[in-house]
């Protein structure tokens, strides 16, 4: 019964968010915002606050723009009528086009207040200022909604090759998800941090966790989440590049972030949930590996009441993210649900 | 439950804030001599920056290039902090912060050093905050806390949309 379900209301589909170009598209706008963000970043420390108008500012509200008509256009235009799309009125709305949607609108909607708050308050440098904190809420919202759609499309799909680039493309967003996720450490990992020292430990051992173990649970291929640990260290080495590229012809960049090191972390995440260690001992154990593993590059600055407060602290986060994670993955549907 | 929330909001924000004026800070650069570590003392107004770490940036300039590292200090008694730094000659900076967040307050120093002459340097500056005069002192608990709402109602719609994923997941299974 089941799988007559699924066979006549599931898969008969012969649209999907690939085909028609709103998956590509959020794919190029959630990396150009993320390089963009970090460019944001080095052009502040290079040359200052110049004005709203900055080109890292046009880079981010273009491509975020961008995302936001493509997730509008793929709500209007996807109009199967699935298990798993929200009925609303008329219309049929895909889950993850509408966190998508809603990422890229608290983004653009909060640019304008952002410059607000600068004319009124000052130029307040710091990542952590409340409407640069809601504009990255927003990013990682629409990056957690790419991987949604992508994991879902993946669900109602019944054609093979479809199904492997849903996985590919659910794993290209995880990567992503890891790299928005990290870019909340940014000021510390240019060095320029305005806040104390603790919250760099507290977050580097505790943040990573939610993606890893999410990925790691969902399992799209084998070793998937050291793969994902492993693809965020190589776009973060392009990042690299990309300032190195936008220094060179002085638009910024002299100044780059510390390369956060998951490898170690990925590969642990990869074992612990594969051999169902408890949730709370994965945690714990991926907060270690993630502290110990960075420790080296940031003995210098993490002063000995810092680790104190921050890495314990950090271990709860960390283990509250695993079962967070765990949450979120057992909450998506799965291959084996859909077409039982 | 609502007016739970909407108190923790608000503690969450003000827990944050700590609004204060800068203070005066008096810098002193002890050269040891040719291939010895100097010795920095930061002298800051133990009333404003008490316990707080004080955050560096320490730089090089040399013809058309900035090279700089991060230092973090804490401090040996109320407002003193020291450490020891391999200068070489050139022209050097300080760039020093306290604070935290949009209350974070700096202070600049720059000179030209020889590492090579033993003797001690002093400098003097103010520090001055990020935000403008006229910026009530409830901006950065206010701003935290209209994040906060932010981060629940979209956590909310997150959460909602997964919940309702998962009830579907078992509507699809039992039918």
């Amino acid at each position: 019964m089941v799988e007559t379900v699924s066979r006549q209301t599931l898969v008969k589909q012969e649209r999907d968010l690939w085909s028609l170009g709103v998956l590509p598209m959020l794919a190029v706008g959630s990396v150009a915002g993320w390089l963009g963000v970090y460019w944001d970043i080095a052009w502040h420390i290079d040359k200052g606050r110049d004005s709203f108008f900055s080109p890292p500012h046009n880079f981010i509200y273009a491509f975020m723009l961008i995302v936001l008509t493509m997730s509008l256009y793929g709500l209007l235009r996807d109009g199967r009528d699935t298990p798993f799309h929200l009925n609303v009125g008329r219309f049929n709305l895909h889950p993850g086009l509408l966190i998508v949607a809603v990422g890229a609108m608290l983004v653009l909607f909060f640019a304008p207040a952002d410059e607000l708050w600068h004319r009124v308050f000052g130029p307040d440098a710091t990542l952590w200022g409340p409407m640069h904190l809601i504009g990255l809420l927003g990013f990682t919202m629409a990056t957690f909604g790419g991987l949604l759609s992508c994991w879902l499309e993946r669900s109602l799909g019944t054609n093979k090759n479809r199904q492997r680039l849903f996985n590919v493309s659910a794993f290209y967003f995880a990567i992503l998800l890891l790299g928005w996720t990290m870019l909340y450490l940014a000021e510390f990992e240019y060095g320029i941090q305005f806040f104390p020292m603790f919250w760099y430990s507290l977050l580097l051992t505790g943040l990573p966790t939610f993606t890893l173990v999410l990925i790691a649970k969902l399992d799209p291929f084998p070793w998937a989440t050291t793969l994902t640990s492993f693809f965020f260290s190589v776009l973060r080495l392009l990042l690299s590049g990309f300032l190195m590229t936008t220094a060179y012809f002085d638009l910024a960049g002299d100044n780059r972030p510390h390369i956060p090191l998951l490898l170690f972390t990925g590969l642990a995440a990869d074992i612990l949930v594969r051999r169902k260690v408890p949730l709370w001992l994965t945690g714990l154990l991926l907060g270690v590996i993630t502290f110990c593993s960075n420790y080296y590059q940031h003995q210098l600055n993490w002063y000995t009441d810092s680790i104190l407060i921050g890495l314990p602290l950090g271990l709860v986060l960390s283990v509250t993210l695993s079962y967070l994670a765990y949450a979120v993955a057992a909450a998506l549907p799965t291959l084996k649900k859909v077409k039982a | 439950m609502k007016w739970f929330f909407v108190f923790l909001v608000l503690t969450v924000g003000i827990s944050l804030a700590q609004s204060r004026d800068g203070g005066a800070v008096n810098v002193s650069i002890e050269l040891r001599g040719e291939n010895k570590d100097a010795l920095v003392r930061i002298e800051t107004d133990p009333n404003l920056t008490k316990r707080e770490e004080v955050r560096l940036w320490i730089y090089r300039d040399d013809d058309d290039t900035r090279t700089f590292e991060s230092r973090v200090v804490t401090p040996l008694e109320d407002g003193v902090y020291e450490f020891e730094y391999p200068f070489t000659e050139g022209s050097w900076g300080l760039n020093l912060r306290y604070g935290t967040g949009l209350d974070i307050y700096y202070a600049h120093v720059a000179t030209y050093l020889e590492p090579s002459q033993e003797r001690t340097l002093y400098f003097s500056d103010t520090f001055y905050g990020d935000l403008s005069e006229t910026t009530p002192r409830y901006m950065q608990p206010l701003g935290f806390s209209i994040f906060a709402l932010m981060l629940a109602i979209s956590l909310t719609l997150v959460i909602t949309i997964l919940r309702w994923l998962k009830r579907q997941q078992k509507t699809v299974v039992s039918r």
